[in-house]
């Protein structure tokens, strides 16, 4: 999405209108998920509390001009209320949320967790347009976690086939992410090594 | 860059996927060791490779699930907020017919504001009017308007009226009711040494007590009559503004109304000892005098002297020059 779509979208939320509402809805709501999951939240609890941060944007919707974008008021709603929550959890001692131990709020970087949410959330995409028997092979060596001989006798191909798929989805996924892994690659490879 | 021939996508998988054993990945290292390029290549790869691990997330995150979700807590907040409506108009039925609430009390449901002026001040309304507050003047008023908008007032103010022919803009002070339709003007309400006044400056003001209404045009003035009528004359005294605006013009006045119109602007109370001192005239102009300078010419001008007890002045002596 480009910053001009971002305002216009911003603009016409401001306006009232519903089904930018909506569109905000389809754009944000995985990645924020994502993102609040990167604070130790399981699945559940942070599909709540974006779901929570999406009644906050509808009732706010009006006042928004006075946030500097669409996108920061929906990162910021969404880290301020993971952090809440982990504090309220810690000092309730672990009540309703499973937080992954040793979870240092204050340590987080959130500008790194939501440039990561949003590769990852590209990746995704990027992903779900491969071919279907490449995009299957793939997930069941990446997400199953199975190996390359298995797939083969499961799909009654051979083992080389299974390779030059994976391969290929590997190929047009660099490809597809290219751009924009350049810009990031700095930021996120020391993170990863 | 293309896929390179001369590294095995079997040997590369195994290795990203971390299944490599030594020697395999020491075959990849060397690889990505050979050139730049190849570092990159397997470096975009490994960070593909790694994140692409919440595709399993994303694609389990059901979006109408969660649409509906966000809808239903959005309708929730609604009903919330109708409940404490409700709660708010069963307490209502329930002291109308009690018949023992003031009226005032029900007048608005809207959260009234009140604001009393410790100094002279500005004031904003919520739907843009200008109110400047003399010292001590109280408003009252609802947080937001909805359809007329009424404000309660006691003291003395200049309104300066955003205009909205839609919404008349109502001033409830004692009894009266002063309606406007875009304008400016000064309000003072009655005290214990002067009474009801209001001066038109421009637009149109409709003033109305229980018993009359006069309609007002601009330089036009209404007040309280000893006979409890309403008298409109021509606003004759330039001086009106002057609490507000700091500049006092006398030109051949009587020193009777010279003192009523600076005590009124600096909130102080004159009393003659020599009460044919009060026929004596004045012409003088004093911008942002100060009270004290004020009186200090007065004092050399008329052989006088000023002596303050709280708000109020005794004047001695005093004779026309």
């Amino acid at each position: 999405m480009s910053a001009e779509d971002e305002i216009v979208l911003q603009q016409r939320l401001s306006r009232g209108d519903e089904t930018a509402f909506q569109e905000t809805f389809e754009i944000y709501f995985k990645v924020l998920v994502l993102f609040a999951t990167k604070f130790s939240l399981d699945k559940e609890t942070a599909e709540d509390l974006v779901q929570d941060v999406f009644v906050k944007l509808y009732e706010q919707k009006d006042r928004l001009q006075f946030h500097s974008s669409l996108k920061a008021f929906l990162y910021q709603s969404v880290r301020n209320k993971c952090i809440d929550l982990i504090r309220s959890t810690k000092t309730r001692e672990k009540h309703h949320v499973e937080i992954k131990a040793g979870t240092d709020v204050e340590g987080l970087n959130s500008e790194e967790l939501m440039l990561q949410s949003e590769l990852e959330e590209k990746i995704y995409h990027s992903i779900k347009q491969l071919p279907d028997q490449c995009q299957l092979i793939f997930s069941m060596n990446r997400f199953e976690g199975k190996k390359n001989q298995e797939i083969a006798d499961e799909l009654n191909i051979s083992k080389r086939t299974v390779e030059t798929q994976i391969s290929k989805a590997l190929k047009i996924l660099r490809e597809d992410i290219y751009p924009y892994l350049k810009t990031i690659i700095i930021a996120l490879s020391l993170w990863l090594s | 860059m293309n896929n390179p021939s001369d590294i095995s996508q079997e040997l590369m998988l195994k290795y990203l996927s971390e299944t490599a054993n030594e020697q395999e990945s020491k075959v990849v290292e060397n690889w990505m060791a050979e050139s730049e390029d190849n570092a990159q290549y397997i470096q975009q790869l490994k960070l593909l490779w790694a994140n692409a691990e919440s595709f399993s997330l994303l694609e389990s995150i059901d979006m109408d699930k969660n649409w509906e979700g966000v809808q239903s807590k959005i309708a929730q907040q609604r009903i919330g907020s109708n409940r404490v409506f409700w709660r708010v108009a069963a307490a209502v039925i329930f002291l109308i017919s009690a018949a023992f609430l003031a009226k005032s009390l029900l007048y608005n449901p809207a959260e009234q504001l009140m604001f009393t002026a410790e100094d002279q001040s500005q004031l904003t309304l919520p739907d843009g009017t200008l109110v400047t507050l003399k010292k001590g003047a109280t408003i009252k008023y609802p947080e937001e308007f909805e359809g007329e908008r009424r404000v309660e007032f006691e003291g003395e103010a200049f309104f300066d009226v955003d205009t909205d022919p839609d919404k008349p803009f109502v001033i409830q002070a004692d009894d009266t009711e002063t309606q406007v339709l875009g304008t400016s003007f000064n309000l003072k309400t009655a005290t214990a040494y002067s009474g009801f006044e209001l001066v038109l400056v421009e637009g149109k003001v409709s003033f109305s007590t229980p018993n009359e209404r006069v309609i007002l045009t601009p330089g036009q003035r209404v007040a309280l009559g000893p006979n409890g009528l309403l008298e409109k004359t021509e606003n004759t005294n330039q001086n009106f503004q002057a609490w507000q605006t700091g500049s006092l013009v006398f030109e051949n006045a009587k020193m009777s109304e010279v003192f009523e119109d600076i005590g009124n602007a600096y909130n102080v109370r004159f009393e003659l000892e020599n009460m044919s001192f009060g026929d004596c005239t004045l012409t003088a102009r004093y911008d942002q005098e100060g009270l004290e300078n004020i009186l200090n010419t007065l004092e050399i001008l008329f052989n006088t002297t000023f002596n303050q007890q709280q708000d109020t002045i005794l004047v001695s002596g005093g004779s026309c020059n």
